[in-house]
C-alpha cells in the first residue's frame, strides 16, 4: 500500500513539477483524440443519415418478376467457343416471367415472421414533360395504404398526401428533385411517356422531399391501377416491396425468400452496394486515420517521457538508492505515461465535443447522396470511448520505453558521474 | 517501526576481499583490489584516501548498490551476492541510509516528501510517515520548513533534509559519501554536529567519505585507502598519528 502511496505521488510530481512538458504531451494526445473524434463524427453522421434515410425511404427488400439466373460470363465463353471449355452448374430455377398472383406471394410473404408488412407494385422507366422540360424517373403504382406499411411516404410529403392518387384517379406524386428539374409544382398536369410508348396526362397531387437526392431526383408514385392501365399489364405486378422487424437481417431473409418463390430478391444492403462499399472504405480510412493520429501523438509522448527519464536521473537515482526497485520506478514512469494519456483524453474529449458541434454547422456544397446543408455530424459516446481507449492504449505503450529505461537506469552510473 | 536490531559492536557490514574493475579493455582500472573490513554497531568510521584510491565504488559496494567483480558483501549476516535486484531494494531500504554530497533531494517533492519516500517503501502509513518525517526535521532544526522544496532551502538545510531522509527507516548504517563536500566549513561543521549527536545518543553507526582530514578526525575510526587498498585502519588518534609522520600527508594539512 505504501509503495503505491509512493508510486501515486512520484507521478503527481512529475506531471505537475514541469507543466510545459506535462502542457506539450498532454496537448499532443488530447490533438489525437480531438482528430479522432471528429473524423469518426463525421464519416459517422454521413453514413447514419444515409443509411437511416434509406432504411426509412426504401423497402428493406425488394421481390422483383424475374428468377435470378440466366448464363453467366463462363457459360457465355463456353457457347463462344463451341464448347472447347465447358462449363458445368446446377440449372437456374425456372419461375414465371411475371407476378400474377400477387395476393397469394402478399399472403405467404405475411406468413414469414421476420416481415412486417409487404406491398405489391408495379415499376417502370418513364419520362415525364411539363412544357418545354422532361426528365427521366421511375413510376411506381402502389396501393397507397397498403405501401404506406412498406415505407412511410406520408411522412416526407411536402406538398398533398399520398391518399389523394385516390382522389384525382389519374394523379402523380413527383420527388421534389424531379417536379423542380421540370419546373412543375402540386396541382399542374405533367405528360408522362413510357419507353414502351404509352403516353398520358396526370395530374401532380403531391410531391415528396426524403433528403436522399436519387429518389427525390427520379422516383414518382401512382395508383398501381393506373400504372396496370398504362403499362398495359392486367393485373400483375413486376415487384413486391417488404418491410421487415428487423432491418439488418435483410441479406438472410432476401435470401430465404428467393428460396421460397424462385424470385430474385434484393436486400437493401445490395440496392445501395456502391455506397455501402464506400461507407466500408471510409470506415477503414476512418481507423486508419484515428489510429495514425494518435500514434503521432504517442510519439509527442514518448519523446516527452524519454526527455523527463534523462532530466531525472539524480531523482530515479536517489529513489533506487532508497529502496525501491527497478519494477517500482519502472511502474511509477509508465504510470506518469497513464496519467498523461488519461489528462489528454480528458480534454481532447472535452473539446472533441464542441469542435464536432463546430463542425455540424460548416455549410457544404449539396452532396450527391444525401440532401444536407451543413456537414453532417453524427456526436456519439461511442466514438469517445473509442478515441480514448486508443489513447490511452498507446499512450501506455509510448511510456513502456522510458519507463524499461528509468528501470534499468545504473544509479552508481549517475552518481559516479556526478561525484 | 525499524525491525532492527541494535547491539553495540556487533560487525554490521563485513567485506571479504573484495575485488572491482571499472572499464573494460585497455581502459579497465581496478579500482579495489582484495579489500577486507568489518564495520561495527555503533562505529562512527571516516573513510579517507586520495582521489582515485576507490573511496566512493567502496561507499556504492557498502551500500548494496553495485556489485563486486569477487568476494563478498555482508550486510547485517546477509550475502548481497545472493540477492535479486528486488531483495537488494529492500534491504537498502531497512538497513541503510545515504546522504550524498551533491544529490541532496528529489527537487520535485517538498522536503516533508522527500523524508515520507522511504518510510512509504517500507509501508509505513501516510499519517505515521508525516509525524515522523516532521519529529525528524524539527529534530534536526527545520521543522518550520517542511513544505518547502528543496530549492527553497539552503545548502545546509537541504543536507539536514537528506540526514532525515536516511534516517527515516532507523537504518542499522548511515552512509555519507562526502556528505559536507558541497558545504561551507561552518555548514559542514553543523552536520557532522549532527553525526554526532546520533552517535552519542542513538549509538547509530556512520560511514562517511571524506577528503577533510579535520572531519575525519571528529570521528572513532579511520580507514585509509591507497590503490584500492586498506593502508591503514585505526582508532582515529593513531590513525593520524601514524599519517602526521607522513611528510606529504603532513604537507597537505
Amino acid at each position: 500500500m505504501g509503495v503505491l502511496t509512493a508510486i501515486w505521488l512520484i507521478i503527481r510530481r512529475q506531471v505537475s513539477h514541469d507543466l510545459f512538458r506535462t502542457v506539450v504531451s498532454v496537448g499532443a494526445v488530447a490533438s489525437g483524440v480531438v482528430i479522432a473524434i471528429a473524423v469518426n463524427a463525421v464519416m459517422s453522421g454521413f453514413e447514419t443519415k444515409f443509411v437511416i434515410r434509406t432504411i426509412e425511404i426504401s423497402p428493406h427488400v425488394v421481390v422483383y418478376d424475374d428468377a435470378r439466373g440466366g448464363p453467366t460470363r463462363a457459360e457465355r465463353w463456353s457457347e463462344q467457343t463451341g464448347g472447347i471449355v465447358t462449363v458445368s452448374r446446377e440449372p437456374a430455377p425456372i419461375g414465371p416471367p411475371r407476378i400474377n398472383k400477387p395476393d397469394e406471394l402478399l399472403a405467404a410473404l405475411h406468413d414469414m415472421p421476420q416481415v412486417e408488412a409487404a406491398s405489391a407494385s408495379l415499376l417502370a422507366s418513364a419520362i415525364f414533360n411539363y412544357g418545354p422540360r422532361e426528365a427521366r424517373a421511375e413510376l411506381i403504382g402502389i396501393r397507397p395504404e397498403q405501401h404506406q406499411r412498406v415505407v412511410d411516404l406520408q411522412k416526407d410529403m411536402v406538398a398533398g398526401s399520398v391518399t389523394d392518387l385516390y382522389a384525382s384517379g389519374g394523379g402523380v406524386i413527383l420527388g421534389k428533385g424531379l417536379a423542380d428539374s421540370i419546373g412543375a409544382r402540386h396541382g399542374d398536369y405533367v405528360t408522362l411517356r413510357l419507353t414502351q410508348g404509352a403516353t398520358r396526362g396526370l395530374r401532380v397531387v403531391g410531391v415528396f422531399h426524403t433528403g436522399v437526392t436519387f429518389t427525390d431526383l427520379r422516383y414518382s408514385y401512382t395508383l398501381l391501377s393506373v400504372a396496370q392501365q398504362i403499362m398495359d399489364r392486367g393485373a400483375e405486378v413486376n415487384r413486391v416491396d417488404v418491410r421487415l422487424r428487423d432491418f439488418e437481417q435483410a441479406i438472410d431473409v432476401a435470401a430465404d425468400i428467393e428460396h421460397l418463390t424462385g424470385k430474385r430478391t434484393i436486400a437493401w444492403q445490395d440496392a445501395n452496394t456502391h455506397v455501402i462499399s464506400l461507407l466500408n472504405t471510409n470506415k477503414m480510412l476512418t481507423a486508419i486515420v484515428t489510429v495514425g493520429v494518435l500514434i503521432v501523438a504517442a510519439f509527442g509522448i514518448l519523446n516527452v517521457l524519454m526527455m523527463t527519464v534523462l532530466d531525472k536521473l539524480d531523482t530515479i537515482a536517489l529513489l533506487k538508492s532508497i529502496g525501491y526497485s527497478s519494477l517500482e520506478v519502472g511502474l511509477a514512469w509508465l504510470g506518469v505515461g497513464l496519467a498523461v494519456g488519461l489528462l489528454g483524453v480528458a480534454v481532447g474529449c472535452s473539446v472533441g465535443y464542441y469542435v464536432v458541434e463546430l463542425i455540424g454547422t460548416i455549410p457544404i456544397p449539396r452532396l450527391a447522396v444525401v440532401d444536407t446543408e451543413t456537414l453532417l455530424v453524427n456526436n456519439l459516446p461511442r466514438h469517445y470511448v473509442l478515441a480514448g481507449g486508443i489513447a490511452i492504449g498507446i499512450s501506455m505503450l509510448a511510456a513502456v520505453l522510458p519507463a524499461v529505461r528509468a528501470a534499468r537506469l545504473d544509479p552508481v552510473a549517475t552518481l559516479r558521474g556526478r561525484a | 517501526m525499524s525491525e532492527n536490531h541494535r547491539e553495540r559492536g556487533k560487525p554490521v557490514i563485513e567485506l571479504r576481499d573484495l575485488q572491482r574493475t571499472l572499464g573494460e579493455g585497455e581502459t579497465a582500472v581496478e579500482v579495489l583490489r582484495g579489500l577486507s573490513l568489518t564495520i561495527r554497531q555503533g562505529e562512527f568510521c571516516s573513510i579517507v584516501g586520495p582521489s582515485g584510491s576507490g573511496k566512493s565504488t567502496l561507499m556504492y559496494l557498502l551500500g548494496a548498490l553495485d556489485r563486486a567483480d569477487s568476494g563478498e558483501v555482508l550486510i547485517d549476516g546477509q550475502n548481497t551476492r545472493h540477492l535479486n535486484d528486488r531483495q537488494l531494494a529492500e534491504l537498502r531500504n531497512r538497513k541503510l541510509g545515504f546522504i550524498f554530497q551533491f544529490h541532496y533531494l528529489m527537487p520535485e517533492f517538498t522536503a516533508l516528501e522527500n523524508v515520507m519516500m522511504p518510510m512509504f517503501k517500507a509501508g509505513v502509513s501516510k499519517a505515521q510517515a508525516m509525524e515522523r518525517a516532521k519529529d525528524l526535521l524539527s529534530g534536526l532544526g527545520i521543522g518550520d520548513k517542511t513544505h518547502r522544496p528543496p530549492g527553497k532551502l539552503s545548502g545546509g538545510e537541504q543536507q539536514r533534509v537528506a540526514i532525515a531522509r536516511a534516517l527515516a527507516n532507523e537504518p542499522l548504517v548511515v552512509l555519507g559519501d562526502e556528505p559536507t563536500g558541497n558545504l561551507d566549513t561552518s555548514n559542514a561543521d553543523n552536520v557532522f554536529g549532527v553525526f554526532e549527536n546520533l552517535i552519542h545518543e542513538h549509538g547509530q553507526t556512520i560511514v562517511v567519505v571524506t577528503h577533510d582530514l579535520d572531519l575525519a578526525a571528529r570521528t572513532n575510526r579511520i580507514i585509509r585507502l591507497v590503490d584500492g587498498q586498506v593502508v591503514d585502519d585505526g582508532p582515529t588518534a593513531d590513525v593520524m598519528e601514524r599519517m602526521q609522520r607522513e611528510p606529504a600527508v603532513a604537507a597537505a594539512r
